[in-house]
């Protein structure tokens, strides 16, 4: 773990202890085994059990949108799969001193606001490599996401594509290129052939919502409820997936 | 660290110990959590970390 965060945290990999321990004796052990700083939390039972560990060390990937991509004994990893994968979602380049506010902005992922400090830094350092590197981060990032978008909506995925549009509108607000995602999501609510599979999502973002409050078993009953109810939406089948995964 | 984790495979023995309940299973949206950051300051939830690739570990000191 210690090796991980010190290769792949820079590259925008997070590497979280979860222990039950008391404070004191957590940082002593910090100290002692002088880890990389990887952060440690420290959590109480109830967080081992959601996420029923029943041997330790229990490891968990979790993916940017939130979703667990692996679990098992963190010596298994592997280590070449998770560094490709961090690799691809790239990392905005750190930027100089100067412009610490920019890389604040989009450490905080706050990208059209970065976007804008980008364009105006610019114009009085228009030679700087490290601001146009920044900058192309950003455009690149808006297109990935608005091509993401697409490719839901072209799937008659209608909640994911909304749910897209709406995080890239207010993650990218002000860069130009943004107008497409504000058309997309009117256009979407004007669309008929919508209608049902945004209204599966909107029920299956609530039954999400139990799941990560750590009420599974009712987030499970909810799922099975969408899945009935809109059976022949994308959305639907997704929750039926959900379901399927969890019956023995 | 190595040595650490080597004595708490040894204890916890890995035995897959029962369970009563949902097991989490790849796909799974992440369980959300609030705790006790030691050397990290933004918020206060697994959650803050989204938008990250996040590496969980759960361990104890024996």
């Amino acid at each position: 773990m210690n090796s991980l965060q010190k290769e792949l945290g820079p590259k925008g990999l997070v590497v979280v202890g979860v222990t039950n321990e008391a404070e004191s004796m957590v940082v002593k052990d910090v100290e002692k085994s002088k880890m990389a700083h990887p952060i440690v939390m420290i959590s109480g039972e109830e967080t081992d059990r959601v996420y029923g560990i029943n041997g330790y060390p229990s490891g968990f990937l979790i993916d940017p949108s939130g979703t667990i991509v692996w679990s098992g004994h963190p010596g298994n990893l592997d280590k070449d799969e998770l560094r490709a994968m961090v690799e691809k979602l790239g990392l905005p380049p750190a930027l100089p001193a100067e412009f610490k506010d920019i890389d604040e902005l989009l450490a905080g992922n706050k990208l059209g606001k970065a976007h804008t400090a980008l364009t105006k830094a610019l114009v009085k350092a228009p030679d700087s490599g490290e601001l146009k590197t920044a900058l192309e981060f950003v455009t690149k990032s808006l297109e990935a996401r608005l091509a993401e978008a697409k490719a839901h909506l072209d799937n008659s995925e209608f909640g994911e594509a909304l749910r897209v549009w709406t995080e890239v509108s207010l993650r990218y607000e002000g860069a130009p290129g943004i107008e497409a995602a504000k058309a997309g999501i009117d256009a979407l609510k004007k669309d008929k052939t919508a209608v049902e599979d945004l209204a599966a999502a909107e029920k299956l973002k609530d039954a999400v919502e139990l799941w990560r409050k750590g009420d599974l078993d009712k987030a499970l009953k909810a799922y099975a409820t969408v899945a009935r109810k809109y059976p022949d939406t994308a959305t639907g089948k997704r929750a039926a997936e959900l379901v399927s995964a969890h019956e023995e | 660290m190595k040595s650490l984790f080597v004595a708490a495979v040894l204890a916890a023995g890995m035995i897959p110990a029962a369970r009563d309940g949902v097991e989490l299973k790849v796909g799974d949206p992440a369980p959300d959590f609030k705790g006790k950051w030691i050397d990290y300051s933004q918020g206060s939830r697994l959650s803050d970390l989204q938008g990250k690739y996040v590496l969980m570990e759960f361990w104890r000191t024996w």
